[in-house]
């Protein structure tokens, strides 16, 4: 069953007062996310991938395209209805200290989000918030602190606690550990592998950390300047990637084993270009070590290679 | 033969909420054209660490032992000698680029700084030299680029232009914390190339600070490992990677995505309410009833490579 499908989404930013300019954050995109899966969306900095899971929720509107949750297009849904939706499909965000209100206690901030949605009836409030903050590792004790009294990575476990109190089904996780030392990123990652398996959740998986999304995801997509640019099962993308840059991507990660210290790395030239006046064509061809003359021109179609690996690159057109 | 010889530091904090214990009886040596890596977690104290060999803390720092550079006691010198000495032969790449760089002065005139004051240069020919530093660093068209300011610089280009300032004066020690923290993989690889290209051809040592284990791996020949304030595990990288001893470093290996992902319960401990005993044996699946009293010794249970638990300390 497919739980998101996006069809040619796309999100301009205008800046500027008198000569207008367009930020292309997201250039026309599309992409399933079948129930149950974790579907990492994978990119560096300003390649528009946290743009991308707000679109889906809705948290900003999209310049064009549609998306679908179970059918339903969200992009027609009355403000009514998409309150209703939304407990449904839920996000946790890169910076857990900044997302909760610093002036309510753990426990309230729980609270809040039951009575809302009216989850439970209010004499159950309690019972329930106790259930979820156990659910997510926390001591019931943990009710009655503030998060700043809190390390990071409970807050974060905090974070995680208020999204499932709405019993979601789609969850976006946005750089959840980005912020978070080693041994607490693990943490909260078998964390998140746990829920997932014993709730049946769906999640998409945004990370600019490879190490991370190759444990976590079952099917990458990889971004480059606002285009998706590879799509595939996780195996298939870290043993067989076409594209030159998730290549190159693939390659810098650095490698933790010594012995495999003078592994040839391709070390790309220069940097993102600037999303408000992408190149031409392939929008990688500036960094691109394979450019020939049609990829400064023609920009690349995604194409099928083998079941549901999907590449836009000319090399293999 | 040996550069730099920490002995017995402890650093502490004087605060309002009580004393903060960074660094705790910390023994470290660091050879000429080595590159030593010290890991370990936010707040284990790397970082004063790192700080304390410059003399760059706090007044409200307490600070006991020696740093030892050939042979020179750095807590004793003299400011003046220190500053002579800061910059030129210890040099500093520090982690946030943005930060700290002055943003209303021109790349140019800040990192022309270091050729005026160490080498008394005038300030056209710094230029000239800041411009050959930005060329080495691979930042193009140095020429105009040095007039711009920081804010005008990429993330990546920031750190490259860190870089080219820390190695200014050909240190022979450099002091790396965190150099490529909160740059995309892409850029991060660049910077790694870079710094092992420019550490080898000027023969310096480099102490690399970082809680990032894969780029310790790329980087360094030997490794610390740090937790609450102690160095808790030495050896050279292979060794260590192949052979973690402590139980501590198995867990920290363990945790990473490419180990597998198995966290280690627990958080590590607060600077100012240190567990007694072995710091890490509240977190220990393997605590004895020893490590809750006794604080175990370094014991060295194979050629240079450096233990302190209670599994090995036979004695």
């Amino acid at each position: 069953m497919i739980m998101i499908r996006v069809e040619n989404l796309k999100k301009y930013f205008s800046s500027g007062v008198f000569r207008k300019k367009y930020i292309k954050a997201v250039d026309g995109i599309s992409f399933e996310i079948i129930k149950g899966e974790t579907f990492g969306l994978v990119g560096e900095s300003g390649c528009g991938k946290t743009t991308v899971g707000r679109l889906i929720l809705r948290l900003i509107e999209p310049t064009e395209g549609k998306i679908f949750f179970k059918n339903i297009n969200i992009l027609g849904l009355s403000k009514e209805d998409l309150q209703k939706l939304r407990p449904k499909m839920q996000i946790i965000f890169q910076d857990p200290d900044s997302s909760l209100n610093p002036r309510k206690k753990i426990g309230e901030s729980i609270a809040e989000v039951l009575k809302l949605h009216k989850i439970v009836s209010k004499n159950k409030i309690k019972e329930k918030v106790i259930e979820l903050i156990e659910m997510v590792g926390l001591n019931p004790e943990h009710i009655n602190r503030y998060p700043h009294e809190l390390s990071g990575g409970q807050n974060q476990r905090v974070a995680i606690a208020r999204v499932l109190a709405m019993n979601p089904e789609f969850i976006v996780a946005d750089e959840p550990t980005s912020s978070l030392d080693l041994n607490v990123q693990a943490q909260i990652l078998f964390l998140l592998r746990e829920l997932q398996k014993k709730l049946g959740l769906t999640f998409l998986f945004i990370s600019h950390n490879l190490e991370v999304i190759k444990v976590m995801a079952d099917r990458i997509a990889v971004m480059y300047l606002g285009k998706l640019i590879e799509v595939g099962k996780t195996s298939e993308i870290f043993n067989g990637s076409k594209h030159p840059y998730t290549q190159a991507l693939l390659s810098a990660v650095p490698v933790l084993d010594p012995e495999a210290k003078q592994k040839r790395k391709i070390v790309l030239e220069g940097e993102i270009s600037n999303p408000i006046n992408s190149p031409s064509g392939c929008r990688f061809h500036t960094r691109c070590p394979y450019r020939e003359k049609i990829c400064e021109n023609i920009e690349p179609k995604m194409i099928n290679i083998r079941d549901g690996h999907q590449v836009a690159c000319h090399l293999y057109s | 033969m040996t550069l730099l010889s920490i002995q017995n530091l402890r650093v502490h904090f004087l605060t309002e909420d009580g004393i903060v214990k960074a660094v705790n009886d910390v023994d470290l040596v660091i050879d000429e054209g080595d590159t030593l890596g010290l890991i370990g977690e936010t707040g284990c104290g790397k970082t004063v660490l790192g700080l304390s060999i410059l003399r760059l803390l706090p007044k409200n720092a307490r600070i006991e032992g020696k740093i030892l550079y050939r042979g020179k006691d750095l807590l004793k010198i003299s400011e003046e000698e220190m500053r002579k000495i800061r910059g030129k032969e210890i040099a500093m790449i520090f982690q946030n680029a943005l930060t700290s760089l002055n943003p209303v002065l021109t790349i140019g005139t800040q990192l022309s700084e270091p050729f005026e004051l160490h080498h008394g240069l005038k300030k056209k020919n710094a230029i000239q030299k800041v411009i050959e530093m930005l060329k080495l660093v691979q930042i193009p068209s140095p020429s105009e680029r040095v007039r711009e300011y920081p804010h005008e610089f990429s993330g990546g280009m920031r750190q490259r232009a860190m870089i080219a300032m820390g190695l200014a004066c050909k240190p022979f020690l450099i002091i790396a914390d965190e150099p490529t923290k909160g740059l995309d993989v892409t850029i991060q690889a660049q910077i790694i190339d870079l710094m092992r290209e420019l550490t080898k051809s000027s023969m310096s040592s480099m102490l690399l600070i970082t809680h990032d284990l894969s780029l310790a791996t790329e980087l360094c020949d030997n490794i610390a490992v740090m937790y609450a304030g102690e160095i808790i595990e030495y050896g050279s990288i292979k060794e260590l990677f192949k052979n973690p001893k402590h139980p501590y470093t198995q867990g920290l290996l363990d945790s990473h995505p490419s180990r597998g992902l198995k966290p280690m319960h627990g958080i590590s401990p607060s600077l100012i309410n240190l567990p007694e005993g072995c710091k890490f044996h509240p977190r220990c699946a393997l605590a004895m009833k020893v490590c809750k009293n006794k604080r175990p010794q370094m014991v060295e249970i194979e050629k240079k490579h450096f233990v302190r638990c209670f599994l090995y300390d036979y004695d």
